[in-house]
C-alpha cells in the first residue's frame, strides 16, 4: 500500500510512502500499567487562555492580563524603576534576659524615615509575639474534622492557662517624651503620629515592653526557649521579639495583613544597635558585630578568635570542655553585649551557657566584606555531629550562593542549634535543629545518616535564607514562594555540589509527580495563609520549577545569567513575583509566560503520551522501481490461511484453464503503459528545485516519521527525546514548549533522517516531571510498579518478609515509644 | 508504641467531653487550640507522608504505596532506631512498617475495615517507602480512610494521599486533629 502524503502547500508534490512493516512494531508489545490511564484532560488552566468558540485554548498567551501594570517604581523589565523607593527603620535596642522568668524586658528608639512620595499619619508596628496569645486569630482559628486531641494539645492547652504570652507595651512615645497613641489589633499596633510625616522626613519615637519568652517544645515558633531536663539548663533564642516596623510599600501600601502563622514577614532595612543584657556566663549569638569583646569574652577566646579569622577550617573559640563546665555552674552577674548591625531588615540573637562556639573564615575576594566569620553556636548536646559539619555548611552555603546570586553581604554567618527540630533564618543568624542521639545506657552519642545529611541540608536551607528573604527582600506574608521556592532550589544546587549522590529531599522533577496530581492542591500563586500543602506548594514545587527551567526550558546559561540578574537587581530591595518573571524573560529572551501561567498560576500537572508513531520513505514514483518493493512488501504478508489449509483442494481456475486471461499472468504490480505516462507527467510537473530535492531525498534515502503527542496533564512543556535507532546509535533532541502553541492537546511531530528508528522515547531522563511515563514509549514497554520492582528483589523481599511474618506473631512493639492522643470518653448526657 | 489510639474510630458524637474535666471543655473549645501547633512550621522541614493507592491490572493487585521521609522516622524514632542499627538495619525497617502500617485504615461503606497485606518497607536515598497490598476489587469500596502515620509525634505533620481509579485522582490532607475521612 502507498500512502500519498502532502508536505508543505504548494507545490506538494513530494511523495513518501509508509514502510508499512514498521508501524506494527510500534503498535505491538502495548502492556501499560493501569496508574495514570485515568489521568483526563485537566481543566485547571487559567480561565483567560479559554474562548467561547470551539476548543481553542492559548496557553501562550501574555501575561500582561495578570500581571500589574509596570511603573516608574517597578518597570516592564522587572528591574527597579527610575523612582523606587523604600522605607528605612533604624533601631536601637536595650534588652534584659531575666533567665529565671524567661522573661524578656526592652526598650527600642526607632527612627523612622518616610522615602515614600505619600505623606503618613500613622505608622503600623508588628507584634508578632501576640500570635501567641489565646485570643489572637491564629490560635482561636482551628478547625478539624474529628473528635480528637493529642496530648500535646492538651499540653499546650494546660500552658496556656499557666502563662500569658504576647508584648506587653508599656509606652509609646515621641523622643521628647510626648506620648503616642497606638492601638493594637490582633499583631498589629497602629502608632498614631501627632503631624503627619511628609514625604523625605523621619520621626523617632520610643517603645518599651516585656514579654514572656514562648517555651518552643510546647508552643511550636520561631524562637524561644528550651529546656534540657537531664541537667537542668536551658539556652534562648529570641526572634520576632522586638516590636518591628511594618513594611510600607508602593505595591500594598502597609503591608498589616494578620500574623496567623505560616506568612512570615516583610521588613524595611535599617541599622541596629543593641544591647543585651544577659547573665554573664552566658555566651550571645547575634544579628550584628560584637562591639565589646573586651568586656564579654576572656583573653583566651579573643585570641582564639583572632586565630579563627586566619582559618578556613573550624578553630574552637568556645571548647566542648568548657562549655560542659559552664553549662554546670551559673552566675547571678549580669553582662551586656552590643552588636551593631548595618542594613539588615530584622534582628535576632540566642544566648546560653552551654554553647560551644566555632568559627573559621570564609574568604570572597573583592566582595564589600572580603572576609566572613562563619560561625556555629551549639549545645554539648549537639556534639559529635555540630562540630563537624555545621560551620562547613555555612561556609559551603555561600561558596555556592553567592556563584549564583551576590557574594554574601554581611561580616557574619552563624548557625545555632537553638532547639532540636529547628530551622529559622534571620539576618546573620539562623536557628537549626538536628542533634545526635544518646545511648539511654552508655550515654554515648552518636549520629545517623540522616541526622548528619538533615544537618547540612538545614544549614543550608536556612543560611540561604540570609540571601532570600533577608537581602532580596521578598513579602513572605504575601508569597512564601518567593523565598522558600528559590532557597529551596539553591540548596537543591548545594546539596549537589557538596558531594555526588546527595540525598536531597527536594529539586528533582520526578519526586514532584505525585503533589502534581493531588486534587488537594493550590496553584503555587496563592496568598501564603492559604496554602494547602505548604511544603510541596511553596518549597517543592517552586524549586522543581526553578530545576526545569534551568535544565529543561531554558539552559544553563541563560537561566544562570537571569537569574543572577535577578538577585542582583533586588539585593537590598523589595521584588514582587512580576519582577521575578519579569527579569527572567528580560535576561533571555525566552518567553516563559506559559511557563509561569502553567507552574505558577494552575494546578495542571505534566503528562505527555507519545501515542503513535508512522514511518515513511519518499517515493520515486517510478513504477520500474516501486512496484516491484511494493510486490515484495506484499509478499511478505503471510499467506492466507485458508488457502493454506486448502493445499488440497484444486481450484476451479485450475480445473477450467481456460478462465485465466491476462490478469492471471500479471498481477497488480505489473507496470502498464498507464503508470509510465503517469510517472513521466509527474517528473515533467516538477521545479527544477523539485527534482533535486526528491532526487537528494532518494539518494539520501531518507526516512521521515511523524510522532503524534498527547498533552494528558495539561501543562505543556519541551518535549525531551531519546530516539534509538536500528544500527545501535541514539540521539537526544529537545523540541521547544512552542510545538504546542496551535493545539496544547495534541500535536504531531515531522522527523526526517537517514537512520531506521527502532524506538522513540518521551523524558528519558525524567527531567519534566512527567507524571505517568508508561505512555512515553513506543514500542511500548511494561513498566514495572515500584512494589513490583521491590519484589523482584528477592534476597531483600524475603529476608524483610521473614521478619514481618515475626513481628506480627509478637504484636506490636513497646520497644517504641512516643506520644499518643489522649483518652476520651463521650459525655454521658 | 507507635500506635496508641483508644477511640477516635468513633466519630459520631456530636460533642466530646473530657470527662476528667466533667465537661469544662466543649469540642469546639478543645479544637482552636491546634492552630498554634500548626502554626508552627518551621522555614525548613515540613514533616510529611505521601500515600498512593492504586490498582496494578496485571497483577490485580492494589498497591498501597506510604512514601515517608527517612529523617522524619529517624528523627521520630531516634532512641529506638539507636539501639536497632540506625535505618539502615533491615529489622528496624520491618519493626517500622509494622508499627506505621497500624496507624493507616480503609474502611469500606458498611464500616468493615478493608484488610491490607503489609509487603515490606525499603530505604531509598533520603526515603523510607512502605509497601501494602490488596486484590484490586477493594479499590472501589473505600470510602473512608484513617491516616495517623508519625501525627501521634508531630502536631504538624501532614499526611497527602492519591487515590487513583477510572474516575481520576482523588486526594486527602491529614493534618491537624483530623482523623477519619471520607473520600468523596
Amino acid at each position: 500500500m502507498i500512502d500519498k502524503l502532502n508536505l508543505g502547500k504548494k507545490p506538494a508534490k513530494l511523495i513518501i510512502a509508509s514502510v508499512s512493516t514498521i508501524k506494527p512494531v510500534f503498535r505491538t508489545a502495548v502492556t501499560i500499567i493501569p496508574m495514570l490511564c485515568i489521568a483526563l484532560f485537566s481543566a485547571a488552566s487559567y480561565s483567560q487562555t479559554k474562548q467561547t468558540k470551539g476548543s481553542f485554548e492559548d496557553v501562550f498567551r501574555q501575561l500582561d492580563e495578570i500581571l500589574p501594570t509596570p511603573n516608574t517604581y517597578r518597570t516592564a523589565s522587572g528591574a527597579p524603576g527610575n523612582d523606587y523607593w523604600q522605607q528605612q527603620a533604624d533601631y536601637v535596642i536595650d534588652a534584659t534576659l531575666d533567665e529565671d522568668n524567661k522573661r524578656i524586658s526592652a526598650s527600642e528608639r526607632i527612627t523612622y524615615s518616610n522615602n515614600s512620595p505619600d505623606t503618613l499619619s500613622f505608622i503600623w508596628v508588628q507584634l508578632d509575639q501576640n500570635r501567641f496569645r489565646k485570643d489572637s486569630i491564629g490560635q482561636t482559628t482551628g478547625s478539624t474534622g474529628s473528635d480528637r486531641i493529642s496530648f500535646a494539645s492538651m499540653r499546650l492547652e494546660q500552658h496556656g492557662a499557666e502563662r500569658q504570652y504576647g508584648f506587653e507595651i508599656q509606652r509609646v512615645a515621641l523622643r521628647n517624651g510626648a506620648a503616642l497613641d497606638y492601638t493594637i489589633n490582633d499583631t498589629m499596633m497602629r502608632i498614631d503620629l501627632d503631624s503627619p510625616l511628609r514625604s523625605g522626613q523621619s520621626v523617632t519615637f520610643e517603645i518599651d515592653w516585656e514579654h514572656n519568652i514562648v517555651f518552643q517544645e510546647i508552643t511550636g515558633g520561631r524562637g524561644g526557649y528550651e529546656h534540657f531536663p537531664d541537667n537542668d539548663t536551658y539556652q534562648f533564642a529570641l526572634s520576632q521579639w522586638y516590636p518591628r516596623v511594618a513594611a510600607y510599600t508602593d505595591y500594598n501600601g502597609w503591608v498589616n495583613k494578620q500574623f496567623i502563622g505560616r506568612g512570615e514577614f516583610t521588613l524595611e532595612f535599617g541599622d541596629f544597635d543593641v544591647s543585651l543584657t544577659v547573665p554573664a556566663d552566658h555566651i550571645v549569638a547575634s544579628t550584628g558585630v560584637l562591639q565589646n569583646p573586651a568586656q564579654v569574652l576572656t583573653p583566651e577566646q579573643r585570641e582564639r578568635l583572632d586565630r579563627a579569622r586566619e582559618s578556613d577550617t573550624p578553630v574552637f573559640i568556645v571548647t566542648p570542655e568548657e562549655a560542659e563546665a559552664n553549662q554546670a555552674e551559673g552566675s547571678d552577674d549580669m553582662v551586656t553585649w552590643r552588636f551593631e548591625a548595618e542594613n539588615v531588615r530584622d534582628f535576632a540573637w540566642a544566648s546560653s551557657r552551654k554553647y560551644i562556639w566555632d568559627a573559621l573564615t570564609h574568604v570572597q575576594e573583592g566582595a564589600e566584606h572580603e572576609e566572613v566569620l562563619a560561625m556555629s553556636f551549639y549545645p554539648p548536646e549537639a556534639e559529635p555531629l555540630w562540630s563537624q559539619y555545621s560551620t562547613h555548611s555555612v561556609a559551603h552555603t555561600m561558596d555556592v550562593y553567592s556563584k549564583f546570586s551576590f557574594d554574601y553581604p554581611y561580616p557574619v554567618a552563624i548557625s545555632v542549634n537553638a532547639w532540636e527540630s529547628g530551622g529559622m533564618e534571620y539576618p546573620m543568624i539562623t536557628f537549626n535543629g538536628y542533634r545526635p542521639v544518646e545511648d539511654e545506657d552508655t550515654g554515648e552519642r552518636t549520629y545517623s545518616r540522616r541526622a548528619k545529611y538533615g544537618l547540612i541540608s538545614v544549614v543550608i536551607h536556612e543560611i540561604g535564607h540570609i540571601y532570600f528573604p533577608m537581602t532580596v527582600n521578598s513579602d513572605e506574608r504575601q508569597w512564601t514562594w518567593m523565598d522558600e521556592g528559590l532557597n529551596t532550589f539553591l540548596q537543591f544546587l548545594s546539596e549537589r555540589e557538596w558531594e555526588d549522590d546527595y540525598p536531597s529531599r527536594r529539586g528533582d522533577p520526578k519526586n514532584i509527580v505525585d503533589y502534581m496530581l493531588s486534587e488537594n492542591q493550590v496553584p503555587i500563586m496563592t496568598n501564603s495563609e492559604s496554602i494547602l500543602q505548604f511544603g510541596n506548594n511553596a518549597y517543592a514545587k517552586p524549586a522543581t520549577a526553578l530545576v526545569v527551567l534551568r535544565e529543561t526550558v531554558m539552559g544553563r546559561a541563560l537561566f544562570d545569567f537571569a537569574f543572577k540578574e535577578y538577585s542582583e537587581r533586588w539585593m537590598f530591595k523589595r521584588p514582587t513575583p512580576s519582577d521575578f518573571f519579569r527579569t527572567l524573560e528580560d535576561a533571555s529572551a525566552v518567553d516563559l509566560d506559559w511557563f509561569f501561567r502553567g507552574w505558577f498560576y494552575s494546578t495542571d500537572h505534566v503528562d505527555i503520551a507519545l501515542n503513535d508513531v508512522r514511518e515513511y520513505k519518499v517515493s520515486t514514483q517510478d513504477p520500474e522501481i516501486e512496484f516491484p518493493l511494493d510486490s515484495e512488501e506484499a509478499d511478505e504478508d503471510p499467506e492466507s490461511l485458508t488457502q493454506v489449509r486448502n493445499e488440497d483442494i484444486e481450484t476451479r481456475v485450475e480445473r477450467y484453464p481456460e478462465l485465466n486471461d491476462f490478469y492471471n499472468e500479471n498481477d497488480e504490480f505489473t507496470v502498464s503503459n498507464k503508470d509510465r505516462n503517469d510517472y513521466s507527467s509527474f517528473t515533467e510537473g516538477l521545479e527544477d528545485w523539485e527534482k533535486e530535492v526528491l532526487d537528494q531525498a532518494i539518494a539520501d534515502g531518507s526516512l521521515i516519521y511523524f510522532l503524534d503527542f498527547e498533552n494528558i496533564g495539561g501543562l505543556v512543556m519541551p518535549i525531551p527525546l531519546q530516539i534509538n535507532y536500528v544500527d545501535g546509535s541514539s540521539e537526544s533532541k529537545m523540541i521547544p514548549a512552542e510545538i504546542w502553541r496551535y493545539d496544547s492537546h495534541s500535536v504531531t511531530h515531522t522527523l526526517v533522517t537517514t537512520r531506521e528508528i527502532a524506538s522513540v522515547e518521551v523524558d528519558p531522563l525524567q527531567q519534566i516531571a512527567d507524571a505517568d511515563i508508561a505512555n512515553n514509549k513506543l514500542p511500548r514497554e511494561i513498566q514495572r510498579s515500584r512494589i513490583e520492582l521491590y519484589k523482584s528483589d528477592n534476597k531483600q523481599r524475603d529476608l524483610m518478609a521473614d521478619m514481618l511474618v515475626e513481628l506480627k506473631s509478637d504484636e506490636t512493639s513497646d520497644d517504641i515509644e512516643g506520644s499518643a492522643d489522649l483518652p476520651l470518653e463521650a459525655s454521658e448526657d | 508504641m507507635i500506635s496508641r489510639y483508644l477511640n477516635i474510630e468513633n466519630s459520631k458524637l456530636p460533642l466530646l467531653v473530657l470527662c476528667s474535666f466533667r465537661r469544662v471543655y466543649f469540642l469546639g473549645a478543645i479544637l482552636s487550640s491546634m492552630m498554634l501547633m500548626s502554626g508552627s512550621i518551621q522555614a525548613h522541614r515540613q514533616k510529611t507522608v505521601l500515600t498512593t493507592i492504586q490498582c496494578n491490572q496485571r497483577s490485580e493487585l492494589l498497591e498501597i504505596v506510604h512514601r515517608t521521609f527517612a529523617h522524619d522516622v529517624e528523627h521520630t524514632l531516634g532512641n529506638y532506631l539507636q539501639t536497632q542499627g540506625g535505618l539502615d538495619n533491615l529489622e528496624a525497617q520491618a519493626q517500622i512498617s509494622v508499627e506505621l502500617s497500624n496507624s493507616f485504615m480503609l474502611w469500606d461503606s458498611t464500616g468493615e475495615k478493608i484488610p491490607l497485606s503489609l509487603i515490606g518497607a525499603e530505604l531509598e536515598a533520603e526515603y523510607l517507602y512502605i509497601y501494602q497490598e490488596a486484590p484490586c476489587a477493594a479499590l472501589g469500596k473505600i470510602t473512608s480512610v484513617r491516616h495517623e502515620m508519625l501525627r501521634n509525634y508531630w502536631p504538624d505533620m501532614t499526611n497527602f494521599l492519591n487515590l487513583y481509579d477510572a474516575s481520576g485522582t482523588r486526594s486527602l490532607i491529614f493534618t491537624g486533629d483530623s482523623g477519619i475521612q471520607s473520600l468523596e
